[in-house]
């Protein structure tokens, strides 16, 4: 496979401004500064970090929902952060998203077929009136509907059913990214499994490219191959999975994976709330420094004065925290 | 033991629908002492918080209670609307989800603590101002001094919350009803406002109801723990028992969907299905049709809640060995 198969996004930065009233320059809020990441075919990339730190934001700027300070995002090697509007939307088509409120995100006075058929509708106008019923119905078994759901309203179904109908329209023109924005947070825990297990399966089945962002981290250490720590719109971590859970470098991310709890009492017992200070600081005026350093058990005066670098470690993880980078190995 | 602080018997709630009656919540008892935290975990709609919101008289207006609830020699369910308020203030408090449901977005933090004291403790000027400073820094509210005088705007999600349970608390209540209290927060906000919770409990001895559908916010607190399913207890115990050693079907299922970050990762095991609404007919096990282990017998005959196993209470004909496997691989869908 080409090293530029999937998407990869390269210094992402994002601002809104925020209006202080009419006679005041509008200020700034810096929602994601340098964002760099990779998903290839076949791989689920995990996006965490708690309310406020840019991952929603993350998903717009990839679909062009959400214009980019800087930064370029690519997808099988084309930059399409930089394509004309006509030209993005030839390759729209090939990214997809699955929201959060599965109910909600579905028109109630259109019937299943036609819901999941709007994507045709738009992108593949040539299909006649039965190639697109063919291709609904192909989507909704992989997704596990029945085809006799088919004619009935989004009412009728419960959230999981409604999800399973969100997931058909995202994959019915057969994308390659995958972006799933707190796709299963909404969901009862039985209803959860039965969606996580059905991504699974149709990354296997289509050798999709994930993003998924949630903010529980037992969750996506189920799901993801890789993992990506935000915190005020910075990354603070990245690692394979098994590396980041086994050995946590960056204070913040010991501090996300330290306060997750078990269903096991005795584990409870001794598990000591890890030491993190404070709240989140406001994203309009980001901490100088580390943006973690207010809240940071291990800071450092320097932490409050020069942004760390995001090193690379030998196995692959990469860390923006000066006191964890000293411990970072010489590279092999 | 110590005589229970909270006693409910064959507790119904019903809501009348345009689509026909709703049984929310089907005979349900239990009991729970000072100092005790009850753990109630169910999916979406099984009507956990109903069970609760009977108690204090919070149920809709096209709702209805039936059965007892003794609180501190009196049973909720009798008491006249006046008399409930004065229950609600001294007795029994609530904390819910979304903390803004208790907080008035215009006016100040210390307004809104001195103004209950003034109402339930007759407290008045510095005592109040002094007491609320006491109450902020009892949840733990950092800088509390300076932030008397804030607006609920001008605290983080987690803040606010810790502001309402120390409202929940100005008239030192024998029982807390914390109805999610913790699923908006962030993780590492959450474990701090359970702390908060755990420490109450301790040096108050404060009862606690904890509504959730997180087993993990269950295992960090509870002692019992409560699992309802389509309004019906189906598995009651001490929290080791049923989380350790769950016996229901329904309890082995939801376990078995959970991944855990504590634990090796495995492969999560659905349960198939959805749950019922409040309008399908009550005929034999409400879990029968996800139940992987249901017989004939199981849609038929209503399995009563009993100790079948010699531990703890179950609602099913058939209940799960220890170190049976949790779902049967072939009915996973
Ligand atoms: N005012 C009402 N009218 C009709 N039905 C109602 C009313 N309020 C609640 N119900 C029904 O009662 C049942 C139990 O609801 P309840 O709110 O107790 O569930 P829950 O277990 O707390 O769910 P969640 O986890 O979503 O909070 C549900 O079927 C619900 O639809
Ligand atoms: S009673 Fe039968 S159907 Fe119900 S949970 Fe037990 S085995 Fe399953
Ligand atoms: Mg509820």
């Amino acid at each position: 496979m080409s090293p530029e198969a999937g998407l990869v996004v390269e210094n992402l930065s994002v601002s809104y401004a925020i209006s202080r009233g009419p006679f005041r320059r509008a200020d700034e809020l810096p929602a994601l500064r340098d964002v760099d990441l990779t998903i290839a075919p076949g791989r689920t990339l995990g996006v965490v970090g708690e309310s406020g730190c840019g991952k929603s934001t993350l998903a717009r700027a990839i679909l062009r929902l959400q214009s980019l300070k800087g930064g370029v995002v690519r997808w099988n090697g084309e930059a399409i952060s930089a394509l004309s509007e006509p030209a993005f939307r030839r390759v729209r088509p090939q990214m997809q998203m699955v929201f959060q409120d599965p109910v909600a995100s579905l028109n109630p006075r259109m019937r299943v077929l036609d819901i999941i058929a709007e994507p045709l509708a738009t992108h593949r106008p040539e299909l006649s009136g039965a190639q697109r019923r063919q291709k609904v119905l192909e989507a909704m078994e992989r997704v596990g509907l029945r085809p006799e759901m088919a004619d009935r309203f989004p009412h009728e179904f419960s959230g999981g059913q409604a999800q399973r109908i969100g997931i058909a329209r995202a994959i019915v023109l057969e994308p390659g990214l995958l972006i799933c924005d707190e796709a299963v947070s909404a969901l009862d825990v039985s209803i959860r499994a039965q969606v996580l297990v059905l991504l699974e399966k149709l990354q296997r089945e289509m050798g999709l490219s994930i993003l998924f962002i949630s903010h529980d981290l037992s969750v996506v250490r189920q799901i993801a191959h890789d993992i990506l720590v935000l915190y005020l719109g910075r990354v603070v971590e990245q690692a394979p999975r098994d590396v980041l859970f086994a050995t946590p470098r960056h204070p913040y991310t010991q501090a996300l994976i330290g306060s997750v709890l078990s269903a096991d009492p005795r584990i409870e017992k001794a598990h000591q709330s890890p030491p993190i200070g404070g709240d989140l600081p406001s994203p309009i005026d980001p901490p100088p420094g580390c943006p973690f350093h207010t809240r940071c058990p291990l800071a450092e005066p320097i932490c409050a004065q020069a942004m760390p670098g995001l090193e690379t470690w030998p196995d692959g993880g990469r860390v923006a925290c000066h006191v964890a980078n000293r411990e970072r190995p010489a590279a092999a | 033991m110590t005589e229970p602080l909270l006693g409910v018997k064959h507790l119904c709630v019903r809501f009348s629908s345009p689509s026909g009656p709703v049984l929310a919540v089907n005979d349900v008892g239990f009991s729970l002492a000072a100092g005790e935290v009850l753990g109630v975990v169910g999916e979406s709609g099984s009507g956990k918080s109903q069970m609760f919101m009977a108690l204090g008289g919070l149920l809709a207006g096209n709702g209805r209670a039936t059965g007892e609830a003794w609180l501190g020699g009196r049973n909720l369910l009798g008491l006249t609307e006046a008399e409930l308020n004065r229950v609600r203030g001294r007795e029994l408090a609530y904390v819910f989800q979304d903390p803004m449901t208790a907080l008035n977005p215009y006016r100040t933090i210390s307004a809104q603590i001195t103004e209950l004291l003034r109402f339930n403790r007759g407290m008045d000027g510095q005592a109040a101002r002094a007491e609320a400073l006491r109450l902020l820094e009892r949840v733990r509210i950092p800088e509390a001094r300076r932030r008397l005088d804030m607006f609920p705007h001008e605290f983080s999600g987690g803040m606010r919350q810790r502001v309402t349970i120390a409202m929940a608390l100005s008239n030192n209540p024998k029982l807390l009803v914390a109805d999610e209290p913790t699923t908006a927060l962030d993780v590492t906000v959450q474990i701090q406002v359970l702390d908060i919770l755990e420490e109450l409990r301790r040096e108050q001895g404060l009862a606690v109801v904890l509504i959730t559908h997180d087993m993990g916010v269950v295992a960090r607190l509870a002692h019992k723990v409560m699992v309802v399913y389509a309004g019906t207890i189906v598995e009651e115990g001490s929290v080791e028992e049923v989380l350790l050693a769950p016996t229901h079907p329904y309890t082995t299922g939801l376990l078995a969907s959970m991944p855990d970050i504590r634990r090796p990762i495995r492969a999560i095991t659905p349960i198939p299905g959805h749950p019922p609404d409040g309008r399908q007919e009550r005929v034999g096990c409400m879990f029968a049709p996800r139940c992987f282990k249901a017989e004939p017998v199981c849609r038929a005959e209503t399995p009563a809640l009993a100790a079948r196993t010699g531990r703890q209470r179950q609602a099913c004909h058939f209940p799960v060995a220890e170190g049976e496997a949790p779902l049967a691989r072939a009915v996973a869908s």
